[in-house]
């Protein structure tokens, strides 16, 4: 029962939602109302013309032309008006014809109960409008109830007949009201489920919008660059060592290369800043040398294109503030770098202050400037002043937006001024308030840390390399041979780990997405086994928890790739030297010499046994005491002897008759060059 | 490193000499050693041992299974496996049966000194 009366009870939409739902409720209704109106209007023209015939004078006569008028008008409205018809024209049409049912209805009293019919499409045109607007619906009620029964009260003497036929009328009025609040109960839920799924629809298109966009976009600006590193490779390769060309191509290719780089991490940091993980890690940062930092990676390109590059500091300022560093030299670097991008001629120059517990960095150009209109849209995404400047100019288009948020999330901003052809002017802030800060007057010295294949220094170790990539494998190993390390090769961590059992390497650089074992599975083994070398992971996942979980599993360091050489260099020499005074190799330390001597005789009397075996073709015997020889023979310098005592070993296993003898005659003739 | 007592099982003797040298050159000196998995057995009853470097490959017994023995037996020794192969099946079965470390012969003491350190943590 409370089931029911929940059902009566209806609750309306806000309403924008209201209308759109008595719009469809109309669109829907659309059918009924022409047949009804059609039928209606058909009745009454026919009254009308009958009414004519008999009586042309009657008031019966005017009445019912006017009825037929109107029934027209409602013809014609519902069937040629562009939308369905108003909710107040429905209001309109309900309380005339609700009028026009109660005329009628004196009508089948008085004269004659034919007209029933006539009474009951019109009285359902009345349910079927209060659908279209609740406020009907309390009229609809008060007509469908209170009309049968005034008529009842004030009309006495009526036949058995008529009081049955208002009765019916009745009964069938309030049937129909019941009816058209339940439809209007389940109408609201379907047309609520029906916007609930097209609103998650809409969703659903606008995420995949953005996500195709973000995608044309990004292999656009991926195939940019590409399309350089492709087409100068193949004209490099084609050239036949031409210098001048294969110069000019492999810095076209580095150059676009970097780029590459640089978008991905980019989008990387846009990731996280979407995902809001970007995280910064204050700490006490040198201001001052940060800003050296910046300013000598950018000052190349200043030089490159005679723009004067100068910094002002304004004295005194902080000597250090928390800060993240690497975030701080990232804007700076963005925006210094972007100035002489866009400055042809002139001058950039960055003025360093100090005031309000803010350091604020200006950065100032010459450059080619920006309208309003440009300025404003330049902190969006992958959106440079116009797309013509990415064409010019190169950049990913989300630097500038990175920077804002970066600057933001350290307590700071970044605002821009700028005219088109005179120049712009962007000021950073980052928020310096803290206790005890010092300040500085002078700038701090600064030691050199560019590097070039120059400033490397040879040193000397056994690395072994695991990367399934040849090419990789193929670069990391010359750089690592350039350096002066002895390396060793394994595709998979499999083979890595069965290297790694085998030889003695000072370090470990391991390749994480490798087939058949992966880097993870190939550390943790060689940890688990005791394995002291040093293990980096080699990765091209270069998320920080990516290498939080690395260094969580146990590797000892990470190298992302691509290898940057300065960076690659100073890890690998900092494992290398620690593990070098780590472990003092004290093998020769100690006498051997007893013990080689006695292992020397037991070689020449197990020559006896080989050859027996070899020729009883006892491939079990021959199998057994070559692995006895493999383990034991190089760890008395006997190298030789254990390399063809594993050849013999697998040949027995094999049972491979022409190997094991050839390899047999070259150990019994080493073995009998020991006793010579 | 003085009450570190070693118990060396090898068939060959050299090899049981050259561990032998190695270890007193690390520094320990409680070190025994047994040419087959029998004789282990009988000294391991006898003695406690802190450290056993075990040949995979012995006349008698096969490695593992002496491993499984002792790790059941002395769960409070720790067992270095020594092998001149070093398929990863080997190197998994001894890990999973318990042995602390693994190390393929021939091998330099660095190696013998991690897999001895390993041992000891």
């Amino acid at each position: 029962m409370n089931d029911f009366f929940k059902m009566l009870k209806i609750d309306p939409f806000d309403e924008e939602l209201e209308n759109k739902f008595r719009h469809q409720l109309s669109l829907r209704a659309r059918p009924f109302f022409s047949f009804i109106y059609w039928a209606g209007g058909l009745i009454v023209l026919f009254y009308f013309i009958r009414s004519l015939l008999i009586d042309t004078s009657s008031i019966i006569l005017l009445s019912r032309a006017a009825y037929f008028i109107f029934w027209a008008s409602l013809v014609y409205k519902t069937l040629y008006a562009k939308n369905t018809i108003s909710f107040d024209l429905s209001y309109i049409i309900y309380v005339v014809g609700g009028t026009l049912f109660t005329a009628l209805f004196y009508g089948i009293l008085e004269q004659n109960s034919q007209l029933l019919i006539t009474s009951i499409l019109l009285f359902l045109i009345g349910l079927l409008l209060c659908q279209l607007r609740a406020k009907v619906m309390a009229w609809v009620s008060i007509i469908a109830v209170v009309n049968p029964a005034l008529v009842l009260y004030f009309h006495q003497g009526l036949t058995q007949e008529e009081i049955s036929n208002i009765l019916i009328i009745g009964v069938w009025a309030c049937c129909t009201f019941i009816a058209a609040i339940i439809f209007e109960g389940v109408n609201r839920k379907i047309f609520s489920f029906s916007q609930a799924l097209k609103k998650s629809r809409d969703n659903e298109a606008e995420a995949n919008q953005a996500k195709s966009n973000f995608l044309s976009l990004m292999s656009h600006e991926i195939r940019t660059p590409l399309t350089s590193i492709i087409g100068y490779s193949e004209l490099a390769l084609s050239s036949k060592y031409d210098q001048e060309v294969s110069v000019k191509a492999l810095t076209t290719i580095h150059r676009n290369s970097r780029h590459l780089l640089t978008l991905i991490n980019d989008i990387l940091d846009l990731s996280k800043i979407e995902s809001e993980k970007l995280i910064l890690e204050l700490i006490s940062t040198p201001v001052l040398t940060i800003i050296e930092d910046a300013a000598s990676i950018v000052r190349g390109n200043a030089i490159d294109k005679k723009v004067t590059f100068n910094i002002e500091h304004q004295w005194p300022l902080p000597t250090a503030v928390y800060a993240d560093p690497t975030r701080l030299r990232q804007v700076l670097i963005n925006l210094l770098g972007n100035a002489i991008k866009f400055t042809q001629k002139g001058s950039v120059t960055l003025r360093v202050s100090y005031q309000n517990a803010a350091l604020s960095f200006e950065i100032k150009d010459t450059g080619i400037g920006m309208t309003e209109l440009q300025q404003a849209n330049l902190f969006q995404k992958f959106s440079q002043a116009d797309s013509s400047t990415t064409r010019n100019f190169g950049g990913s288009g989300l630097g500038l937006y990175l920077s804002k948020k970066i600057a933001l999330v350290m307590g700071g901003g970044i605002i821009v001024s700028s005219e088109l052809g005179i120049g712009s002017c962007f000021i950073l802030t980052v928020n310096a308030k803290q206790d005890g800060i010092k300040f500085s007057n002078a700038p701090p010295k600064i030691e050199k840390n560019t590097y070039t294949h120059k400033d490397i220094k040879q040193v000397t170790g056994h690395v072994l390399l695991v990367d399934d990539y040849d090419d990789n494998r193929n670069f990391i190993g010359a750089l690592l041979t350039s350096f002066g390390l002895t390396v060793d090769y394994a595709k998979n961590g499999e083979k890595g780990v069965e290297k790694a059992l085998h030889g003695d390497f000072d370090l470990i650089l391991m390749d994480i997405q490798m087939p058949v074992m992966d880097g993870i599975e190939a550390m943790k083994l060689l940890k688990n086994i005791g394995c002291g070398s040093p293990i980096i992971a080699l990765t091209a996942n270069a998320m920080s928890h990516e290498i939080k979980s690395y260094l969580t599993a146990g590797f000892d360091d990470f190298l992302s790739k691509p290898i940057e050489t300065a960076i690659f260099y100073n890890k690998i020499t900092k494992y290398l030297a620690t593990n070098k005074s780590k472990i003092t190799d004290k093998s020769n330390d100690f006498d051997l010499t007893a013990l080689t001597k006695s292992y020397q005789n037991s070689l020449i009397n197990v020559v006896n046994k080989l050859k027996k075996a070899q020729s009883n073709n006892d491939w079990h015997t021959l199998e057994k005491i070559c692995h006895q020889i493999k383990g034991a023979a190089p760890s008395f310098g006997f190298k030789k002897i254990g390399e063809y005592a594993t050849i013999i070993e697998s040949a027995a296993t094999a049972k491979d008759k022409e190997k094991s003898d050839k390899t047999l005659k070259l150990i019994y003739q080493n073995i009998k060059m020991l006793s010579e | 490193m003085e009450d570190i007592k070693i118990l060396i099982i090898d068939d060959v003797n050299e090899v049981r000499g050259l561990l032998r040298t190695l270890l007193m050159n690390i520094g320990f000196s409680k070190i025994e050693d047994a040419k087959d998995g029998e004789t282990a057995k009988m000294k391991c009853q006898k003695n406690k041992y802190d450290i056993i470097l075990l040949d995979i490959e012995l006349p008698d017994y096969s490695g593992i299974e002496l491993l499984k023995l002792f790790i059941k037996e002395y769960p409070d020794t720790a067992v270095i496996m020594c092998s001149a192969h070093s398929t990863l099946d080997n190197v998994k079965a001894s890990l999973l049966a318990g042995a602390k470390s693994f190390i393929v012969k021939p091998f330099s003491i660095r190696k013998l000194q991690n897999a001895l350190a390993k041992a000891k943590n």
